[in-house]
């Protein structure tokens, strides 16, 4: 276990409640334990529907939100609840890359003072230095040198990614969180940035989180994927077992319900019945039993803890006797 | 720039998304944009005028302010004096020149500190939730007097001269503009780029120079233009009021005050001071008009 | 036996210094009780084809050339007026987001309710009794409880069936869906497309689906439409364009879907396609798709190239389609 870099044990993160003057709300758990470890070096994919708390884990461990509760280390060290001056050393070992191009970068700022940003919070190198690194940068996520001195909204949505891209691997960081970093960009775009992030994760040695709702490509790009669900975790399995064999009836269907571009394989089941429930009242024990085909009725009493169910492999369902 | 047409969200804003201009500053295109409108473009020369006419005066009067022309008192407009005489047989046009030095520069003193104030404390509140609810409070309870009504009480407490009025006006305005300058720091806030610097490490110093700062400056400028004017009307009532600049130093406010009694007889003596609040007031209403449409990424206008 | 035909539509958008030609000669027909999906990336006119049909461009855009028509009747020429007699009661519309289009104020059942109102004149307890059984037919559950319901009180997935009931409430025989999904959850888009399928054989109606969604398409569609660059770029049944793609776009376009289940090979990267789609004001000449393609030549920049037939109702936009 002292191999992973990261490693999140029982993570939860709760919103709403108390507020100084002026009423509360709800409380709303985003993320209600959950437990896993990424090991150096591997991509791991987070995936879930809305309400599973992927994108809430990503920005957990960043510390851009407070945990409610567990713990959330870093290369050994735990850094749940470390304070904002002692947390800057480890803004330069983990960085994200964020989901909307458009606002992802300031409009106001040319591009070379938004890669290299990084530099100047934490004063790397001198000016003369940080240009080079800049260009440099540019040059690795495949845009021109010259698109330092322009702004954001002289490029495309793809070529912005890249420039996010820049902006996260500048500070050369170990492990970067995706957040959904190709679900605003066309298909044909989404490629380019996909085997772009691929290449620079085996050139650098990365350690990439890929958090997406789009199950074939977090597949696609993951060496292992952790399925989520209304802020738990359901499976955990290397990429390829996932798809072949999965062991907890939420990933089979959603493997069901992906559309596949083959005509030929017409989905012939019925899909899952219901909806997801609200956040704000999940269902007791088993947060899936309201929609699970298989459900029982101790599904409802007991909350079941992940157990494992082959080599690396985990699941959190009470039931063995299924798929 | 993303252009979203209405009603049908970024489907149909996708196909003109890429035809935005490039290699061309932000600040460029917001020049070139103002200018398109042939009003807003007048008004801009209008403006250009004043200013020039109100630094100029010293050299450009034809006669001193408070120079009397003991023969020529109340005259109507002649070629002797332009804008006729008041009842001192001082020179209208002068006065109004100077006037214009007096009502411009307050103005835009309270611009200044009003903005800055404003924007320290509006971007204060929108981005340390701490300080926000103080604060608000305190903005709301300021605004629910009437601007004239909280200058005049101010004046009251400080006395007159042309200092406190600015400092008066100053504080009237300072929560109009932080009222703006938090709300947009609330949107500003939940963007992802401001994130991203949080994930760099940036301090809440730096979030707020570099990153809030810059994107709050499109909507300070419009609401400043729009404060320019209001602070030229406010001080014009208080002078017209007697609370405001003391009588000796010509403004455009004290002078329609004094033209009150001969309305009958000399009414260029109000119509002069009065013609130069209007045409700077519609100038400035219109330029942050034409501000505000130029800097809304919404409208895309046609040919 | 069609439905609806559209006969080179072309929609442009009067911007500050160029002209966007948004939808630059579009043709394709929509059966009786057949779906035809009409799919390309962001910027390839889809949506503002499926808006020129209904005659709802917003401005500085308008409709410059083309047909539509409708049982026979050319859309494109009809007054407003009985445009909007058209709207609703004889094309059904849905489109991606619910929220915006569903009215914050007005609840759901009263929402359904006056569009029968309004194309069939039935009073209000009538129109309201019409309005429960839509939701019931769009399997919203308890639905005379939900009529009652704001819009805000319902998740995406059931605002999105209220949006398909009120499209379906005076049956029309075409229904335009424009990326019904695209916002859903996986699982919810599921169950939604399955909806929409089971109502179209159940009302025999004909579905122009818009989507950029591959995978989308083999499941809901009988023929296709690839667009690019506001053109129709190959048409055919779903089966064909899938099995044997002609066009290089839609080759390369169903090469770059990484798909469940495929093993990334750690020296085989995803196949890209290179560039980006042109901006609307500022097509190239020749094939728009030149400027990406691995096949391109100097005639393909030069012309445009004509919409050939590949076999029966089977066409491709691209003078060497037949090199595999």
């Amino acid at each position: 276990m002292s191999a992973s870099l990261v490693e999140v044990r029982d993570l939860e993160v709760t919103f709403g409640a108390r507020r100084f003057f002026g009423g509360g709300g709800p409380a709303l758990r985003a993320v209600a334990g959950v437990s896993f470890a990424v090991r150096p070096g591997e991509v791991l994919g987070l995936v879930g529907e809305s309400g599973s708390g992927k994108t809430t884990i990503g920005r957990a461990i960043l510390r851009l939100l407070e945990p409610s509760g567990g713990a959330v280390r870093f290369g050994g060290e735990d850094i749940t609840h470390l304070p904002k001056p002692a947390l800057r050393p480890y803004r330069r070992r983990m960085q994200m890359i964020f989901q909307d191009p458009y606002s992802s970068l300031n409009p106001r700022l040319k591009v070379r003072d938004i890669v290299g940003e990084a530099y100047e919070i934490h004063r790397i190198g001198t000016r003369g230095d940080r240009a080079e690194r800049v260009a440099e940068m540019l040059d690795r996520v495949g845009l021109p040198r010259d698109a330092m001195d322009r702004y954001p909204h002289e490029f495309s949505g793809g070529q912005r990614q890249r420039i996010g891209i820049a902006r996260a691997l500048a500070v050369g960081p170990e492990l970067v969180v995706a957040d959904e970093p190709v679900s605003a960009l066309d298909v044909s775009v989404q490629a380019q940035v996909v085997n772009l992030l691929l290449g620079l994760q085996r050139s650098l040695g990365l350690t990439l989180l890929f958090v997406a709702h789009d199950l074939g490509l977090v597949q696609f790009i993951s060496d292992r994927v952790v399925v989520l669900y209304l802020g738990r975790v359901m499976e955990i399995a290397p990429s390829q077992t996932l798809y072949e064999r999965p062991r907890h009836p939420y990933t089979a269907a959603l493997l069901e319900a992906v559309p596949k571009p083959d005509p030929a394989a017409r989905r012939r089941s019925e899909p899952l019945r219901g909806e997801i429930p609200s956040p704000f009242a999940p269902p007791s024990g088993c947060v899936f039993r309201t929609r699970c085909p298989y459900a029982i009725e101790a599904c409802a009493q007991v909350t079941p803890s992940v157990t494992p169910v082959g080599p690396d492999h985990v699941k959190a369902c009470i039931r063995d006797d299924i798929l | 720039m993303r252009h979203s047409i209405r009603g049908f969200g970024t489907s149909v804003s996708a196909t003109l998304a890429a035809a935005a201009p490039r290699h061309v500053s932000p600040a460029r295109l917001l020049l070139r944009r103002l200018v398109r409108r042939k009003l807003v473009l007048l008004s801009l020369l209008v403006l250009a005028l004043v200013f020039a006419a109100a630094a100029a005066a010293p050299w450009v009067a034809p006669y001193a302010p408070q120079r009397m022309d003991i023969l020529h008192r109340l005259a109507a407009p002649s070629a002797l004096h332009w804008f006729g005489s008041d009842d001192f047989g001082r020179d209208v046009l002068s006065r109004c020149l100077w006037g214009a030095r007096t009502s411009l520069t307050v103005g835009l003193l309270v611009v200044v500190i009003a903005g800055l104030a404003g924007t320290a404390l509006g971007v204060a509140a929108g981005y340390l939730r701490r300080l926000d609810g103080v604060l608000m409070r305190v903005t709301d309870a300021m605004m629910a007097f009437p601007d004239i009504l909280l200058a005049i009480a101010l004046m009251a407490a400080l006395g007159a001269s042309a200092a406190n009025v600015v400092i008066a006006l100053g504080v009237v305005y300072t929560p109009r503009v932080a009222r703006v300058a938090r709300g947009g720091t609330l949107v500003l806030r939940e963007l992802q780029f401001v994130e991203a610097a949080e994930a760099l490490g940036a301090g809440g110093r730096r979030i707020m120079l570099v990153h809030l700062l810059p994107n709050l400056l499109s909507a300070l400028l419009v609401q400043c233009t729009f404060l320019f004017a209001a602070s030229i009307l406010t001080e014009a009532g208080l002078s017209f009021l007697g609370a405001g600049v003391p009588p000796t130093v010509p403004t455009w406010g004290n002078m329609i005050a004094a033209a009150q009694q001969y309305m009958d007889r000399a009414q260029w003596l109000i119509l002069a001071p009065g013609l130069c609040i209007v045409l700077t007031v519609l100038a400035l209403q219109v330029v942050g008009d034409g501000l505000r449409d130029a800097l809304d990424p919404k409208l895309r206008r046609i040919r | 036996m069609s439905l609806l035909q559209v006969r080179e539509l072309r929609t442009e958008f009067q911007l500050e210094d160029a002209v966007a030609r948004a939808v630059d000669g579009v043709s394709f027909d929509v059966a009786r009780g057949e779906t035809l999906a009409v799919v390309g990336e962001s910027g390839s006119g889809k949506s503002v084809a499926a808006l020129s049909i209904m005659r709802l461009v917003p401005p500085p855009g308008g409709t410059t050339g083309g047909e539509v028509l409708l049982a026979g009747r050319n859309l494109l020429s009809l007054r407003e007026r009985e445009m909007r007699r058209v709207r609703g009661a004889e094309i059904g519309m849905i489109f991606q987001e619910p929220m915006s289009c569903l009215n914050p104020l007005l609840t759901v059942g009263e929402q359904v309710a006056e569009t029968v109102r309004l194309h069939r004149g039935l009073g209000r307890s009538a129109a309201w009794r019409h309005a429960e059984e839509m939701l019931a037919r769009v399997n919203i559950p308890e639905p005379r409880r939900r009529a009652a319901d704001y819009p805000h009180h319902l998740s995406g997935g059931m605002r999105q069936r209220v949006m398909i009931a009120i499209a379906l409430a005076c049956s029309p025989p075409l229904l335009i869906a424009d990326e019904p999904t695209t916002a859903l959850d996986v699982t919810i888009q599921a169950q939604i497309l399955e909806l929409m399928r089971a109502l179209q054989s159940e009302l025999g109606m004909g579905m122009l689906f818009i989507t950029h969604d591959l995978g989308v398409v083999a499941q809901v569609a009988d023929r296709v439409a690839v667009m690019y660059a506001g053109r129709v770029v190959e048409q055919g049944t779903v089966g064909e364009v899938f099995a044997r793609p002609l066009h290089p776009y839609t080759r390369a376009l169903l090469r770059a879907i990484p798909r469940a289940g495929e093993r990334r090979d750690p020296a085989r990267l995803l196949p890209a396609i290179p560039g980006q789609v042109p901006s609307a004001a500022a097509l190239p000449p020749g094939c728009a798709f030149a400027p990406r393609c691995a096949l391109a030549t100097a005639q393909c920049r030069a012309a445009v190239p004509p919409e050939e037939a590949a076999g029966p109702g089977r066409l491709v936009r691209c003078i060497r389609w037949r090199e595999a």
